[in-house]
């Protein structure tokens, strides 16, 4: 499992893709020095908004550029031949794919946290009256738990890639499961508030309910906000929502990993 | 010759992009400002699809309101009521997607209030930012100024202020001025000590003006009302008006109102102004 986790790594930390990404979100931090200059008195707070937005961003680009191809690549150049044919199983392949992708997706997550720090030191500097309740620990724990959306958003992204060879179809499905999985909060909230004028039949709701426990909720992992503002969560809700982000990426793991042991390869 | 060439249609191509660039960008402007802009996404949906971007959103909302006020008040062009509502339900959507957020508060409450009189819905704001910013003492202090500014009820501001005053890095003079304003509830004196502390919290240039304004005028009635209690020291009663005060000598001149209104010397020796302190129709 390992040497495929190694491989994956530096092939992803050599792809130009990264590149592109990492001068895109530059750009996108040096401009939130002009943006957050244009407010009033929360300045720190724009600044934190912008700059883990371009974080939250670039991570969902490398996520979507990477891990897409991933193993449609390999079975398109027939490499899955040559990996398969040494003493890896299936199963390993999967899991050497995946913690290849963390890995490249954590060393990105450092670099980007460690460039965000510059314009945030620097409006820091200039707009000290302004940055009463930035706390560097707030924010680090929104790039924690972004991060921690990436696990899990990876692995839903390698399971539709054992599911279909077509990296379109899993870049579709991907895609469309994170607009669900970001929204599915908004949802269960709505249908569980009785509005008046406004009757739900009981097979949505109970599809909802069901649907809730499927999609990954990815708005739990959307710590932005609060940190902007400086605010910590206890040690105790810490560990339920990583808890909850493992743990969903563990299951969806497993799953992709069964069904690409019933693949055929033509 | 070749390069010579090249250079001149670089030149002209040039020339021709800023022209193109500043006639379009006016147009465009001039386009936008055609269609009425009063229909606000509701915050459930903004909410929706923002994603995860819920912060930057509100930035950009809060934005959207600065400029829509902003480019009206620059212009001195009327705002209308309806204008002033859908800047109320921009300020509420961007309170709904990030509710830490101070700058709409308090940008939203100000406005509202020396704008259009809107005291309901900026203490709705205000309530709001209480919930959320338990922290902030600046939230019950400006809540305070508008109940004793605006609604003359001296009760609920005295105790909104002494509330500010108990939050641990409350200037001292917080309490002293809750004290203060309790007893002198209503007096010129008391509203310009309020407005300065008001002023010296604000770096918003507009928030600003109108504080500058209306301490001006406020100055200009404390002139008057001195040289009235000087005059009625001096002659025993109270003059009939501003002229016969102006005769006296007791002042050199009648202050101009800020505000485009005349000042006028009441039965009981106050001053008023026929403006009322608020922007009069041109």
């Amino acid at each position: 499992m390992w040497p495929v986790a190694i491989i994956t790594f530096y092939e992803g930390v050599r792809s130009r893709v990264l590149y592109g990404i990492f001068i895109f979100s530059l750009f996108i931090m040096f401009l939130s020095v002009i943006f957050a200059s244009f407010f009033m008195q929360e300045i720190g707070k724009v600044a934190v908004d912008f700059n883990l937005s371009s974080i939250s961003f670039a991570g969902l680009l490398i996520s979507l550029s990477l891990s897409v191809g991933l193993i449609s690549k390999d079975l398109d150049k027939k490499t899955i031949y040559f990996v398969l044919s040494k003493p890896i199983s299936r199963a390993e392949y999967i899991f050497g794919k995946y913690i290849g992708l963390i890995f490249v997706i954590f060393f990105s997550y450092i670099i980007l946290g460690i460039l965000t720090c510059i314009p945030l030191l620097f409006l820091q500097s200039e707009y000290q009256l302004y940055f009463d309740t930035f706390s560097w620990l707030s924010y680090l724990q929104a790039i924690y738990f972004d991060f921690l959306k990436l696990v899990v958003f990876n692995s839903v992204i390698i399971f539709f890639s054992t599911v279909t060879s077509s990296s379109f179809i899993t870049m579709l499905f991907s895609v469309s499961i994170y607009i669900a999985g970001q929204t599915i909060n908004e949802v269960v909230n709505f249908i569980s508030v009785n509005m008046v004028g406004l009757e739900m039949s009981a097979t949505l709701k109970m599809t909802v309910q069901t649907l809730k426990y499927a999609i990954p909720n990815f708005a739990v992992f959307d710590f932005k906000v609060i940190s902007a503002h400086g605010l910590l969560i206890s040690v105790e809700e810490f560990f339920i929502f990583s808890g909850y982000g493992v743990g969903y990426a563990l299951i969806t793991l497993l799953l992709a990993a069964v069904i690409f042991q019933r693949k055929e390869f033509l | 010759m070749r390069t010579a060439i090249f250079l001149i249609v670089l030149l002209l191509l040039c020339a021709t992009h800023f022209w193109t660039f500043d006639k379009t960008y006016e147009s465009k402007r001039r386009l936008d400002r055609l269609v009425r802009v009063d229909y606000v996404l509701p915050a459930e949906f903004s909410s929706i699809v923002s994603l995860d971007f819920k912060g930057l959103i509100a930035d950009f909302q809060l934005l959207q309101a600065i400029f829509f006020i902003g480019e009206k008040i620059d212009k001195e062009e009327r705002i209308s009521i309806s204008d002033w509502r859908c800047f109320k339900r921009i300020i509420k959507t961007v309170n709904e997607l990030d509710p830490y957020f101070f700058d709409p508060y308090y940008l939203g409450a100000s406005m509202l209030v020396w704008g259009p009189g809107m005291y309901e819905d900026a203490i709705e704001l205000l309530e709001h930012a209480r919930k959320y910013r338990s922290w902030d003492r600046r939230i019950p202090f400006q809540e305070g100024f508008i109940y004793f500014y605006f609604l003359k009820n001296y009760a609920k501001g005295s105790e909104l202020f002494s509330l500010a005053a108990r939050f641990p890095d409350a200037p001292a003079y917080y309490a002293t001025l809750a004290a203060r304003l309790a007893y002198y509830a209503g007096d010129h004196e008391s509203s310009i000590l309020l407005l300065k502390n008001m002023l010296s919290e604000t770096g918003n240039k507009e928030i600003r003006k109108m504080y500058i304004k209306r301490l001006t005028a406020l100055e200009g009635a404390i002139v008057l009302e001195r040289a009235v209690a000087d005059f009625k020291e001096k002659n025993g009663k109270l003059p009939q008006n501003l002229e016969e005060l102006l005769a006296s000598g007791l002042i050199d001149n009648v202050p101009i109102d800020p505000y485009g209104g005349k000042y006028l010397l009441t039965e009981g020796g106050r001053i008023f102004s026929t403006s009322k302190f608020a922007e009069m129709k041109k």
